[in-house]
Formats: C-alpha cells, structure tokens, sequence
C-alpha cells in the first residue's frame, strides 16, 4: 500500500483520486503509524517551506521518513512543496532547514521580464533527461537548486534559466509541478512512480 | 516554455450549473458533473467554479437522473468534482474566513477565488497568502466601465461600486501576496462582444502577477486578443462553453490556428471515456432504495411562474428571476420583441452558415434533417428545400409507436419534397426490451425514441460525411429559456446524454434482458474523433427563423397536405404535436406527472399562455384537468411489453419526487395551482 502524508495544507483528495484512477488505493497518513505496512511514500505539499518543515516536526515526520527512506530505501516521491522539503534548507520567508535528503537549496524565481510572472502559473514545456518535452501544470514561486546536477530529472526555463522540474537520487524523487493537475501527462508520471515500486518489489 | 491557458469558468447556482447574462439573469444548464467529466476527457488546461448560489441548498431538482451527487453543500460537490477532475480547480463564491478557503482546498480545489471579502478587508488576501501560499489565492476583479469612460471595481457580484480603480486595486493585491488575477468585465459579461482588450491591457501592464482575462466571449476567434493584446497569461469564458459541440477542442483549435502556443486539442483521454461507466451493482442498490421513504406532510418547495403556469420542480431545466417569472417567460419576451430585421439578419446568418459548408460541385447532400414527420418536419424541409434552395438528406428513427395520421405523414415526406429519406428501424423486439427496461430503469419508457431521434441523424450524418444536422427548435430554449436567443445553441452530446438519455448511455443497457452491444447500434452517437474531423455541428432552425407553431401548422396543412390528429388527446388540448409516438402525448407524460405533478398539457399551455393565445385562468383549469388523466394507451404499451397494470403502478410509483408529492390516508396528494395564486 502506498501511504499519502497529510500535513493538513495540502489538496490530498486529488493525490487520492488520481492514485484510484491508477488502480491504487492509497492511505493517508496524519501521523506515523508502524503498524502498517507502507511500501512506498508521497509527500505532497503546498503553502510555505516554513509551515511545511513546523507540520512534519510536530507530528513526528522528520525522524520516521530518515528511517524509512534513508535506512529501509523506501521510494519517496515529494511533490511541489514536497519536493522542495526534500532539500537541504529554504530562504522563503527567512531560513529554515528542511529534510536534506537531497543537497540543494530552495530559493525564489527571478523574473527578467514582464513575460516571467511570478507565481510561476500554468502549463509549462519540462525537458526529461532523456530529451522527451512534455507540458504540465506549475504553481509556484520557489525553486531547488541543486548541489549536484547529476540528480535533476527534468527541467523547465524560467527567465532563461534551465530550473528544476524534476529529481531523482536513487529511492528518491521529487516533481516540482503537480501530476495530480496535469491531466493525461501527469497521470503518465504517476503512473511511472507506481510501476517503479512495482519493480522493485520483484 | 510556458502555455497559454485556456479556461472554461463554470457558474454554479444551489448545485445547478448555469449560464449567466449581465451577472443578473441565470439559466439553468444542468449538472456539473457530466460537463467536468467531458473536460477531463479532452484534457483541458484548468477550470474555474464559481459558486453563485443563494443559501446552502444543492439540489439539481429532479431525482430520476443517472448522475446525480449527495451530499448537502458546496464542499460534499467539490470532492465529487475532484474525483473526475485532473485538471487545476479554483473553487470561488462565498469564500469569508480562511477556514473557507481551507474546507475547499481539503475537499479538493487547489486554488481559491476570493472577490468581496477581500475589497471588505485587504488584509484578507495577506492572511490568507501566507497560511496557503500565493499560488492558491487568485483575486477575482470585477470591473465596471462607466459611463464617464472611467473604470471601477465592484464587489458583491457586481451589485456594490467600491471606489477602486481596478489598476490600484491589482497593484494593492499583489503587495498583498495574491498569486493571480481573474479579471471580469461586467459590461461585457454574457454579450459575446469579445474581450474588453484596452482593461486586461491596463491590468497586466501593473502587475507581474498572472492574469486571466473573462468576460465577452461570443465565438471563438475572441479568445486570441486577450493573449496576443490584452497580453494576460490565460483566457477564460463561460457561457460559450455551453452552446456548442465539442466547444472546448473548437476553441483551442481556433487559438492554434492563429499561432497561439497552447496545449494541443486532446480528444479522448485514455484515462476517461466518453461514455460514463456504470458500477452494476452500485446502481442495483440505488434502484432499489427509491423512494423508500415517502413524506407524510407537503413538502414546502414547490411554487410556479407567476405568469405562465410552470412549476419550480420539473423535468426541464428551468430557473426564476427575483420577480418569480420563469426563464421561459422571459426569453419569449425577448424572441417575440425580435423585429423583422432582425429574424432577415438570422436569416443570412443561416445561409452563409449552410454556403460555408456546400460540397464542391453539389456532390453530396447539403445536410441531414431530423425527421419525425411531424409538423416541424414539414416546416423545416419547407424551408430548407423550398426557400433556401438547399438539398437535404431526411433521416427517421423508427420507434415503432406511431399512430395512423404520423405514419402517413412522414410516408408523405420523400414525394411532396422530392427528396431522399431514410427511416431507421431497430429490431421491435430490442425496442419491446429498452421500453421494459428504461421504465423500470428511469421510469421512462421512451428512453429509445429520446436516445434513437437524436442519435441516428447524427450516424447518418457522419457515415455520408454531411457535416450538418438540421433540428428544428431548442426545445429548452423554447420551453424553459435554458438560452438566450443570441446563444445559437447548437445539439451537443452532453444534452444529449444529460437531457435526452438522462445520464444512461447505451452502455447502461447492454447485458440487460439479454442485450448485446450490437443490438445497441442505433443508440450509439458517433466519436469525439469522427465529430470533430467532420467538424459536426447540430443546428436549429429556431435560432435563425421565426417559429411559432401555430403557423407553421396552417402553412404544411395547406401547402403539403399535413394531417392533424383526427381525435382528441386526452393528456393535451393540441392536436398537432407528437403523431409519431402515441405514447409521447399519453403514458411516457403521464409517468412525467407521477414523476413531477405536471404534464404536457402544462408545457402546451405555457407556450400558448406565452404566444397570447389563452388567458392564465384557463390555462390553469386546462391544466388541472388534464395532467392528471391516466391515459388510454397504456393499455397498447402494456400488451407490447407484457406488464400488468398493477407492477406498472407500483413501478411508477417509486419516481414519485418526494418535493412534490406526499401521501396522506394512503392517498398520493400534491399542491395545486389555483386560480387564486394567480397574478395576472
């Protein structure tokens, strides 16, 4: 079963309805729970990387995701938000700390011109590393900034700057746009995270 | 790259999807559901849902649809939304608190539309920001353009001026942390006279923040100037949405073809069909536990027009200004003050319509006519053969109820218009088991002749690659002014499936009685792909000629032999309407009053009440004697399917609508229109 963390800020009935769509009844979580068993885990999120590291601190996330992530290699896959508190530490609204599963800082967009409006809003051009385009749906202000180019996934131009879309380490992914909103394309990426648990269980 | 957005903004009123004129008048469209489905099935760029709605109650007033939703308020529809929603949804309308916006992004928007609360309070929109984030607070900016030429905001749907320059106003909301823009035009606001370009300029000019341009969309080629002038970052409408077929995949292409770089037009996602699925076993238990309880004191929701005699509960989607007068009412007003120019104008509107789709060198036929051999059968092949020239295809379906007087009728077609006809004739006793089946099913037993009529036309049409089906009136329009006469609402297969078919599509029926997906071929309305390749478009000629049925008759009577009923009905005063199906006019209505407390005769009255032709008063006594007359031909209907009268009843009976009927001392009972109620 694929557990869903609720950090009580996100939209999660979306994440659950496209998961079902895929034939995959997921569980959401408020809390941890070690009774049950969790194959693989979301982390979706949006509002602020402040709000969403307090949420995970005060109910108990941050130490039980190391151990399932870090230790049981667990997949992981944090989405928007969810993605950004995968990082190292953000400067939205002061400094903050986040889970630092992946090296990388999240900072804001910089538009150039009147053309890069911030929020970043709407459907966007991603470029896979494998060099395939597809369009999905942003909604965003912030960004990762990766230590190590050799994880980002996919990207997108923003201020014609190449930004990151997408990483992947190892057990680890994150999409900074929202599969759940992006129609056919991102249950496709959906559907990509469930087959990759599908292999690893055999 | 970044694509422009195409949006459809939906406006929902207690649960109804509606149309909105001048942010007053509001014409009910239907259910939100099915509309959302569709645009999951075209993959479509975002939705916005505006909730209009005056007091808490959802209700989409009739219980005998396939899709219906539980549930009481605004936030139960919106997780039934966003489970066939994969799209991005911004939920507005009533949003006060920030508990408000949290309920709806919980139960599935990603995004809220906050108007009002925050020109009250500005600190709104920063409390709000920064516990959900910019990017789910959009700002919804409604602008008036005054008189003077000066521009300003108003709050309140449009009902209250605040002083606001709207340029001041965006430029306040973004320093407040709000994360888009949607800008409204209330001059232009239902009129279709395209973007007012020079305010979505001056808007997008001030803030660095997204802006998403409404109001004024009246065809397709309006959207473009909101991007390429107006410079906004998405465009949206709402009404157009609803007129025709295909709308949303019609407009993409016409911003495609002007080079706009947006998502490509999407038909048919892999993960939504067409075609709803039905849970078997869901749908049993819902069956079953109809109507299990039944109320023993009036309901108190039931009331009627103040001018014609229609009630608020019914088949029909109807609405009600503030002054109690139907939509119906209202748009007759509006078609019978239509001057003469005015229907020349339509007139050529019609005729360029039909010349930009000629086949080169007369090498196929001109359009297909939906023929019932009914009056307006005659009238529209009168019209479409003998005034503008034009050569049609007619095409029948063949429900197997025809009475005597219809058969010949429509016989007579193909010798006094000189032209093709093909009548369409499923197996009878396919026909015998769909009558059984959408009687216990939906209790309506012409769920076949609703499905059949306005679905072989359109096969018809695409199998000879005729790209235009001929009806004749909108007949909701008509009835109900489900649209405005400048809508030219065209046959689209979401009415078809929420209005003709109530929701149950073939596929609902197949494994019943033994049927099979063949048997079902009559029934099957043609691809999204073969629709939109052929670029398929159902027009009436309602929209474009003046109607009025009474004419009509006398014209086909004299001209070409048109036979009128030579006996009475006994559920209507006309004997003009419904000869190629006995049981239209008698026992399918007659399950419409068990349903709803009304009938035909109430529809034939209001249009006569409506054309001058009776006063209130009678159509009230004719409407109180003859809705309620069980009639003759469920005696036919009965030996053709094999029921007793008594199943019938009891059948019958479980559609009885709880918020018209009650019983009392084992009596069925309902409230009566009186003659002292009336305000004439």
């Amino acid at each position: 079963m694929i557990g869903v963390i609720d950090t009580g800020l996100s939209n999660i009935q979306s994440i659950k309805e496209s998961f079902k769509l895929l034939g995959e009844e997921p569980q959401v979580f408020t809390v941890p729970d070690r009774t049950q068993e969790v194959v693989a885990w979301v982390l979706p999120g949006v509002g602020t990387f402040k709000d969403g590291m307090q949420a995970l601190k005060d109910n108990d996330w941050t130490d039980f995701l190391k151990e399932e992530i870090l230790i049981k290699k667990k997949p992981l896959l944090g989405i928007c938000l969810g993605m950004q508190l995968l990082a190292s530490g953000s400067t939205e609204y002061g400094s903050c700390e986040g889970l630092g599963f992946v090296e990388g800082k999240v900072i804001q967009l910089k538009p150039q011109s009147a053309e890069d409006h911030l929020p970043h809003m709407g459907w966007c051009d991603v470029q896979h590393r494998d060099g395939r385009v597809s369009c999905y749906y942003f909604a965003h202000s912030f960004h990762l900034v990766l230590d190590d180019v050799q994880y980002q996934e996919a990207t997108f131009v923003y201020a014609n700057e190449n930004v990151t879309a997408a990483v992947s380490k190892k057990n680890i992914y994150g999409i900074q746009f929202h599969p759940e909103k992006s129609q056919e394309e991102g249950l496709k990426v959906l559907k990509c995270f469930l087959d990759n648990i599908q292999e690893r269980k055999m | 790259m970044n694509r422009p957005r195409l949006i459809p903004v939906l406006l929902l009123k207690n649960g109804l999807l509606v149309r909105s004129q001048l942010f007053k008048t509001h014409q009910a469209i239907g259910n939100p559901l099915s509309t959302i489905m569709r645009y999951s099935n075209w993959n479509i760029d975002e939705l916005v849902l505006l909730d209009i709605s005056e007091g808490e109650v959802q209700d989409l007033r009739r219980d005998d649809l396939q899709i219906s939703y539980e549930g009481k308020g605004l936030i139960d529809l919106i997780k039934q939304i966003s489970s066939v929603c994969h799209m991005p949804l911004s939920v507005g309308g009533g949003i006060r608190t920030l508990e408000d916006i949290q309920g709806r992004l919980m139960a599935g928007a990603d995004k809220c539309v906050i108007n009002s609360k925050a020109l009250e309070d500005p600190t709104f929109i920063k409390e709000a920001a920064q516990k959900f984030g910019s990017q789910c607070i959009v700002l919804s900016v409604d602008v008036l353009l005054k008189d003077n030429g000066d521009y300003e905001v108003f709050s309140e749907g449009g009902q209250r001026a605040t002083g606001y320059d709207p340029v001041i106003w965006v430029q306040l909301a973004e320093e407040a942390g709000a994360g888009e823009i949607l800008l409204n035009s209330i001059n232009r606001d239902g009129s279709g006279k395209g973007y007012d370009v020079a305010l979505i300029k001056s808007v997008t000019s001030a803030v660095s923040l997204p802006v998403i341009a409404c109001g004024g969309v009246g065809k397709y080629e309006d959207f473009s100037p909101g991007i390429v002038d107006g410079a906004a970052s998405a465009v949206a409408a709402a009404n157009i949405f609803h007129f025709f077929e295909l709308s949303y995949p019609q407009a993409k292409k016409a911003c495609l073809n002007v080079g706009l770089p947006m998502r490509e037009v999407a038909l048919g996602s892999p993960y939504f069909s067409r075609e709803p699925h039905y849970k078997t076993v869901e749908e049993e238990d819902k069956r079953r536990q109809r109507n299990v309880e039944i109320k023993t004191t009036p309901p108190a929701s039931l009331r009627w027009c103040t001018r014609c005699v229609y009630p608020s509960i019914s088949a029909a989607p109807m609405e009600f200004d503030e002054h109690g007068v139907c939509m119906g009412c209202r748009m007759s007003e509006v078609k019978t003050a239509i001057p003469n120019e005015e229907w020349q104008r339509r007139e050529k509107i019609f005729v360029d319509l039909m010349d930009s789709y000629k086949s080169p060198n007369n090498s196929n036929y001109d359009c297909v006519i939906a023929v019932s051999g009914g009056k307006d059968s005659y009238f529209q092949t009168h019209m479409i053969k003998n005034v503008f020239g034009l050569n049609p295809l007619l095409v029948t379906y063949n429900g197997n109820n025809w009475t005597d007087v219809g058969w010949r009728n429509m016989l007579r077609m193909k010798e006094v218009f000189d032209v093709d006809h093909i009548v369409v004739s499923p197996s009878v006793n396919t026909l015998k088991k769909l009558n059984r089946l959408a009687f216990t099913i939906m209790g309506d037993m012409n769920w076949h002749a609703h499905v059949g009529i306005t679905t072989v036309p359109v096969q018809l049409a695409v199998q000879h690659k005729v790209p235009i089906v001929i009806w004749g009136e909108h007949g909701y329009l008509d009835l109900c002014g489900q649209f405005s006469m400048d809508d030219f609402p065209e046959m689209s297969y979401r009415d078809r499936l929420e209005h003709f078919a109530r929701g149950y599509e073939w596929n609902y029926m197949v494994g019943r009685e033994g049927l099979s997906p063949a048997q079902l071929d009559p029934w099957k309305y043609p691809s999204d792909k073969e629709l939109f390749d052929l670029d398929v478009r159902g027009v009436y000629l309602g929209n474009y000629v003046y109607w009025e049925a009474n004419d009509h008759l006398k014209l086909v009577q004299e001209k070409y032999g048109f036979e009128v009923s030579d006996q009475d009905f006994e559920r209507t005063y006309r004997r003009m309407s419904n000869l190629d199906d006995m049981h239209e006019n008698g026992v399918h209505d007659y399950l419409k009053y068990i349903k709803f407390g009304y009938g035909r005769c109430t529809d034939h009255v209001c249009k006569d009440l409506r054309a001058g032709l009776m006063t209130r008063e009678e159509g009230i006594r004719r409407v109180n004697e003859m809705d309620p007359i069980k009639p003759k031909d469920l005696k036919r209907w009965l030996e053709y399917t094999g029921m007793h009268e008594e199943e019938f009843d009891r059948i019958a009976d479980t559609f009885r609508d709880p918020r018209v009927w009650w019983k009392e001392k084992g009596e069925w009972k309902r409230e009566i229109l009186e003659m002292r109620s009336s305000h004439v």
